[in-house]
């Protein structure tokens, strides 16, 4: 890391200590400076541990007692495993995760194919670009909770503009979208729509990074079209689209607000997602024990994949040498 | 570019002709596709304001149309005029909740972002990590014992508490861009400062700020529009009218709103249009700060 060089300078023929001599070396300010780096991190640090660490610690003890909304802490009792047994047995929970599966994979792969569809074809020097990529911003600046709500104005089966449209082409019966049948498919085009945003301008800004001198000697030497994607893009981009894809995951992976202002989890448990279900047990249902298990777990899964996704992620940048987090 | 280098190769000049058609139709194409994902990165939006706008009579036609058939903006009067929506003092609270957590973390990650990027102590590598493991927590998994320990310190229902909790939560994105942000600056300048007996304050805010401005335009644009557009802790930590934000206050009209749907999307609208200017006007430091940032880092 550069920033060895500033500090490893010997202090003696530092002209700074011209300065200090003469104050004392016990004064505040000596000390604070001295000491500069842990009172520039300690604020984030005491937020970072009120807000998360706590929490954290906090929820993984809950897990382990029968705590309910509404039962003062001191009648709750420790339960041992008992909630993460019963989790084994709630087809409730196998459901949340089967549906999470399929919304955050089905989600993340569709808007990271559109996203880095529209990359490539903003990355080209076309006239009025600056504007098209502000319209592509939109989605992800409209908050989600507004998102929500329009889209299921949208999707209203008497009332909405999509029903309309399909009766001008014909169709009679216009599907229910969030019926049982398709609530789930329509929660995951409202997540792709509010999604792909993010992973656009990423992969945008990855690829306005890659050198254009890398393109120029490919073309030298006789390089095609398809051979410069092969053989510059797509490896360079490679580190960035990894980083990208994470980062839609967890989002999609724990996001609440859609699925609950669109469907509340429902019709039935059609659209449950981890975030939903957990919540419906812990401040519906008031049973903060068994939700506190269910974020536990949620918790363990997504930092077991997402660190089996990191470490591959680290071999490739290593493997490649190109860029280094 | 790289077409200047082949237009010089005389071998090519021939060719020209076909690349030229080549491009263009590569262009009509691109056109194409850009134009589809607009229509429908737009639509969305442009059905919320088209609802706001559309007399009250017509928000529930069974064939609604594109266009309405006269645009008012008597919805929007409405609920900012109405003494039974507090819609103004959601705007309010939503605008001192996201300014002073936009301060706060700028100035708070600024810290952070530079000890992490120019200095050396011990736990480094382990402040820098765990701020990447942080930004895997489920919202879910924070909320119960935050709602907890806020219920007992008496501070449900209070946004001075969502204001704490929006800029940790944002802290740890901010402090890792701003890092990347902070390293892709030549740190000359700021060993002259040092040299010249500037403290390490005096040359965060004298030098490297400034310096970095891009970079903290980027990041205060996304804990502006995050804080702005939180849902979940809101939710849960607020119940009290007086205190609700936007994100809150919107979601319990949703039920009482069912004959109201004009209203409804007046005050989506009045909630939506500040975050898509602030996005649109910094749009081009978001795109710059996180190349720089997160690319580089």
């Amino acid at each position: 890391m550069n920033n060895k060089l500033q500090s490893s300078s010997p202090p003696q023929d530092h002209p700074i200590k011209l300065v200090e001599v003469e104050k004392s070396r016990f004064s505040l300010g000596h000390f604070v400076e001295r000491h500069i780096a842990y009172f520039l991190i300690a604020p984030t640090i005491l937020g970072i541990a009120v807000v998360n660490v706590y929490p954290l610690l906090d929820t993984v003890r809950l897990s382990f007692t029968n705590r309910l909304l509404s039962r003062p802490e001191d009648e709750t009792k420790f339960i041992g495993l008992q909630n993460y047994t019963s989790i084994l047995t709630d087809p409730g929970v196998w459901n949340a995760f089967k549906v999470s599966l399929i919304f955050t994979s089905v989600s993340v792969i569709l808007s990271f194919i559109i996203g880095f569809t529209l990359a490539l074809l903003l990355n080209r020097p076309l006239p009025g670009r600056a504007i098209l990529r502000s319209i592509f911003i939109i989605p992800w600046a409209v908050p989600a909770f507004v998102a929500a709500l329009t889209w299921s104005w949208m999707f209203n089966d008497q009332f909405g503009i999509f029903a309309s449209l399909l009766k001008d082409f014909g169709v009679t019966k216009p599907p229910i979208w969030l019926g049982a049948d398709l609530a789930l498919f329509s929660l995951t085009v409202v997540m792709i729509w509010k999604s792909f945003p993010f992973q656009l301008i990423v992969l945008l800004a990855g690829l306005q990074a890659i050198p254009g001198d890398l393109y120029e000697a490919a073309e030298v030497d006789g390089a095609i079209a398809h051979q410069k994607f092969r053989y510059i893009t797509l490896p360079l981009i490679k580190p960035v689209a990894m980083i990208s894809v994470l980062l839609a995951s967890i989002n999609a992976f724990n996001f609440f607000t859609i699925p609950w202002i669109l469907t509340r989890g429902g019709p039935g448990e059609a659209t449950a997602v981890l975030p939903i279900y957990t919540y419906t047990i812990g401040f519906v249902g008031g049973d903060f024990g068994f939700a506190a298990t269910m974020a536990v777990i949620m918790f363990i899964f997504i930092l077991s994949a997402g660190s089996i996704y990191l470490w591959q992620y680290l071999k490739e940048v290593d493997s490649t040498g190109s860029q280094r987090v | 570019m790289a077409t200047n280098t082949s237009e010089l190769n005389t071998r090519r000049v021939s060719k020209m002709g076909r690349r030229q058609r080549t491009k263009m139709w590569a262009d009509i194409g691109s056109y194409v596709i850009i134009f589809f994902f607009a229509i429908i990165a737009l639509f969305p939006f442009f059905w919320m304001i088209r609802t706001a706008l559309s007399p009250t009579s017509e928000s529930f036609e069974l064939k609604p149309k594109l266009l309405p058939s006269s645009l008012t903006i008597d919805n929007l009067t409405r609920v900012l005029t109405s003494p039974n929506i507090p819609f103004l003092k959601y705007f309010q609270n939503s605008i001192i909740v996201s300014v002073s957590t936009t301060l706060l973390v700028i100035v708070v990650g600024s810290w952070g972002a530079y000890a992490l990027a120019r200095l050396n102590f011990k736990g480094q590598r382990t402040f820098g990590a765990s701020l990447l493991l942080i930004q895997m927590f489920p919202g879910i998994l924070l909320i119960i014992p935050l709602y907890v320990i806020l219920a007992k310190l008496g501070l449900i229902n209070n946004f001075v508490g969502l204001a704490i909790a929006y800029t940790t939560l944002n802290l740890p994105f901010v402090v890792w861009l701003l890092r990347g942000y902070f390293l892709s600056i030549p740190s000359e300048i700021e060993d002259a400062a040092r040299i010249d007996g500037c403290t390490y304050f005096g040359v965060l805010w004298r030098v490297v700020l400034p310096l970095a401005a891009p970079g903290l335009a980027a990041v205060a644009t996304l804990a502006f529009v995050n804080s702005w557009n939180e849902f979940l802790i809101a939710y849960v930590l607020i119940n009290d009218d007086s205190q609700k934000v936007l994100s809150i206050g919107l979601a319990s009209y949703v039920d009482q709103f069912t004959t109201d749907y004009s209203g409804l999307f007046a005050m989506a609208t009045l909630t939506t249009l500040p975050v898509v200017i602030v996005f649109m006007v910094f749009q081009r430091y978001l795109v710059g700060g996180l190349t720089t940032g997160s690319v580089k880092g």
